[in-house]
């Protein structure tokens, strides 16, 4: 009797857990009707997700699907989307990404290909390019073995946000000193060095950066007409122009405020917004708005938004990308209300708009150039000039990302703190890009 | 009068000498199942004791797996552990987290005993306001702790520059050079950890028993030569244990690490952890990652062991 009290005991305990760890049922018949469907959309924290809270009334109201919008932290949002890749998983119906991502969205079978789904077009309002950074296979540009499949290239996410890094600079103090706009890296050099007083009070730097940030280097590197692959996946970041790209930087770290190569978005915002510095690089997502936000900033409009300067005279103003779009996840249970939601926020210039005043980044021509915006949002023709360049996207590899992260960003970093020569870390930069990329096929 | 089964047949000293001298090896289980309350007891840790193997077991088979496999799922026997060798990466990785543990690890344990017996002296007055004070810092999550240390440490606008400059000395710019970032690490990791070590070794101090240093004053003891023979004896169990997860605590940082440098400048702060996060969420090499794992996790077991061994044991052997 005792042996089965216990055993009843040991039993009853044992399906308790397994019922805390059991999945939540099916939706029933009711609760997949469209009137019911909530689609989750996962997206980084700040002005990305803003911008799309800021509509889910309106979307309800005129479709009736709900929304629910998961902000992320930036710092590990790539983990998660790696997590969804690696478990198949259609935890979110929506993955507003970072196209740099694309490759390991599309290689960890994430992506619907919404040409062949849904029948997505391009809309002339977009730049082509907006269009061709979210389309796979790449259209061109270096291509991976795994990636070159002879398949059409097609839209496999929309675009949403079309950011593009920038170049920014005190446009009083250029006035003030008798100088135009750098319009190339000597330019940048020259004016740094003339305005650079890092014993006056308060001290004024001539050149500002995000110093940990393997992206502020690869914009850099584009400017100055280098790359890290060349059409056959080979690297090439240690050719000249690679070369001269960070040794470049390495003379403009002089420039630097102290401990500026250990700077991230926070401390190089700081220093811009309390007036301590001059120019340098940077995402309009993250710093332009707080450049020019009146409440807290010293410099709201005296500031000049420019594309990245040119590697010489009359050479083309190259920028790097870094748009966001919305990826259908492929293992969503609301296929077609998450496409709703898609052409719903693509498709529709009142809605991209709507988006761009409730703090997002347009992607379209006409939003880059509506006069209200531009108001507030004085760098968006500029930005809109830096797209028609057009701009240079990151390499179409799985291990992009962790290049910029893991190999340039750090090497960036040690030339800011003079532990390292330009010449020297292109060099280490380069043979460990091809360490990293050994038998590497995607 | 019989005995009920269910109690134990055998008399207070019976059980004691069964609990000193353990049972037959074959007898063992028949021992535990004598008696009802150790059946009752088995009963309600075993599902416990089942998911606990379940969740542990699966994570360290997998990552056993992962070892011996590429990232296309090739088995390859002990390739990336043999790579790993000659990897000067996670090399300088590895160094610096043992350096960072030699520094942290004595400093904080000598700070908190120094605390603990500051807090169980007779001049502590409120000891639990001091504590909750004190402890502050185990509370404060990494990330947290690392953004405000890293604002404390601005070269211009940080607090911690600021005595350096009211004394006439050129302010420090203390996460931009491998060396000040390094010393600036320890600090960091120095606050947060030695609570822990300070909690540790005042629950330890307070099992002493008081009347021993009465007696040893009546002997003449001075309070140094009672401090080093009586209390160090009694919390050196205690002492082992924060050493032992102090260890671990400052070699597996790594929020503190995001958020004051980043592991920079260059790759001068990349201890393991931050190694092998790099490794499998940004260059993507989980089953290569996975070897470091095993290796961190190789090294804290050592550790572990000549801490348990040196600091606990010789306790039993005085």
């Amino acid at each position: 009797m005792r042996k089965i009290y216990l055993v009843a005991i040991m039993a009853l305990l044992m399906a308790v857990m397994l019922s805390a760890c059991q999945a939540p049922p099916p939706p029933t018949a009711a609760e997949a009707e469209p009137e019911d469907v909530t689609i989750s959309i996962i997206t980084a924290q700040g002005p990305l997700a803003d911008g799309l809270v800021a509509l889910i009334p309106q979307f309800y109201e005129e479709t009736g699907i709900k929304v629910a919008v998961t902000p992320f932290p930036w710092t590990t949002f790539f983990e998660k989307v790696i997590s969804l890749a690696r478990t198949r998983s259609g935890e979110f119906d929506i993955i507003f990404a970072d196209d740099p991502w694309m490759p390991n969205i599309v290689d960890g079978g994430l992506a619907v290909n919404l040409e062949e789904a849904y029948g997505a077009t391009r809309d002339p309002d977009v730049p082509d390019i907006s269009y061709d950074v979210f389309s796979w296979p790449p259209p061109y540009g270096p291509i991976p073995q795994d990636f070159q499949t002879g398949e059409p290239s097609q839209l496999h996410a929309l675009p949403i946000q079309g950011n593009v890094i920038m170049f920014y600079v005190r446009k009083d103090i250029l006035d003030e000193r008798g100088f135009a706009p750098p319009e190339t890296w000597d330019d940048v050099l020259k004016i740094a060095e003339a305005v650079h007083c890092p014993d006056c009070d308060p001290p004024f730097y001539g050149y500002n950066v995000r110093g940990t940030a393997g992206s502020d280097a690869l914009a850099l590197l584009w400017s100055l007409g280098g790359g890290i692959f060349d059409d056959e996946f080979n690297v090439i970041l240690d050719n000249e122009a690679g070369c001269a790209a960070l040794t470049l930087y390495e003379r403009l770290s002089k420039y630097l405020p102290p401990g500026g190569n250990t700077y991230g978005t926070t401390e190089m915002v700081a220093e811009v917004i309390s007036g301590r510095a001059m120019m340098g690089i940077g995402w309009p997502g993250d710093a332009y708005a707080a450049f020019e936000d009146e409440r807290d900033s010293d410099v709201a409009g005296k500031m000049h938004y420019m594309p990245l300067p040119a590697a010489s005279p009359g050479a083309p103003h190259v920028s790097m990308m870094g748009h966001w779009g919305l990826v259908l996840n492929a293992h969503s249970k609301n296929k077609d209300a998450a496409w709703k939601y898609l052409e719903w926020m693509h498709y529709n210039q009142q809605h991209a708009l709507d988006y761009a005043h409730a703090g997002g980044i347009p992607f379209r021509e006409s939003v880059f150039n509506d006069p209200d915006l531009i108001e507030t949002k004085p760098w968006f023709p500029a930005q809109f000039e830096a797209l028609m360049v057009p701009p240079k996207w990151r390499p179409r590899s799985t291990q992009a990302t962790g290049i910029s992260l893991a190999i340039l960003g750090p090497a960036f970093s040690a030339v800011g703190a003079g532990d390292m020569t330009g010449e020297e870390a292109c060099q280490q930069s380069g043979a460990e890009i091809r360490m990293e990329m050994e038998g590497v096929t995607n | 009068m019989s005995v009920p089964q269910d109690i134990s047949p055998m008399s207070g000293a019976d059980a004691h000498r069964a609990h000193v001298q353990p049972p037959a090896r074959e007898g063992i289980w028949a021992e535990i199942f004598r008696y009802r309350d150790n059946r009752v007891a088995l009963a309600l840790i075993v599902p416990s004791l089942l998911a606990l193997i379940l969740v542990q077991l699966y994570p360290i088979l997998y990552t056993g797996w992962l070892i011996l496999t590429n990232e296309k799922g090739v088995f390859i026997g002990l390739a990336n552990l043999t790579r790993l060798t000659s990897d000067t990466i996670f090399r300088g990785a590895l160094i610096f987290s043992l350096k960072m543990a030699i520094v942290v690890v004595p400093v904080s344990l000598l700070l908190g005993l120094g605390l603990a017996l500051l807090i169980r002296s007779e001049y502590a007055g409120r000891k639990a306001i001091w504590i909750s004070i004190l402890i502050i810092p185990l509370m404060v999550s990494e990330i947290v702790a690392g953004t405000m240390w890293k604002i404390m440490y601005h070269p211009t606008l940080g607090l911690v520059n600021v005595p350096l400059t009211l004394l006439g000395l050129e302010p420090i710019i203390w996460l931009m050079k491998a060396n000040t970032a390094f010393i600036a690490l320890c600090i960091v990791e120095v606050w947060r950890i030695s609570p822990l070590a300070f909690l540790l070794l005042y629950a330890g101090l307070n099992q002493v028993p008081r009347d021993i240093y009465e007696a040893a004053a009546v002997d003449g003891a001075t309070r140094w030569r009672a401090f080093w023979d009586m209390t160090i004896p009694y919390i050196r169990p205690m002492f082992s244990i924060a050493t032992i997860l102090l260890f671990v605590w400052s070699t597996r940082t790594i929020g503190t690490i995001a958020a004051t440098t980043a592991g920079g400048p260059g790759r001068a702060t990349w201890n393991l952890s931050w190694y092998i996060y790099g490794m499998s969420f940004q260059r993507l090499k989980p089953h290569y990652a996975s070897a470091a794992v095993i290796v961190m996790l190789l090294m804290t077991y050592i550790a572990g062991a000549i801490f348990v061994k040196y600091l606990w044991v010789e306790r039993k052997q005085r």
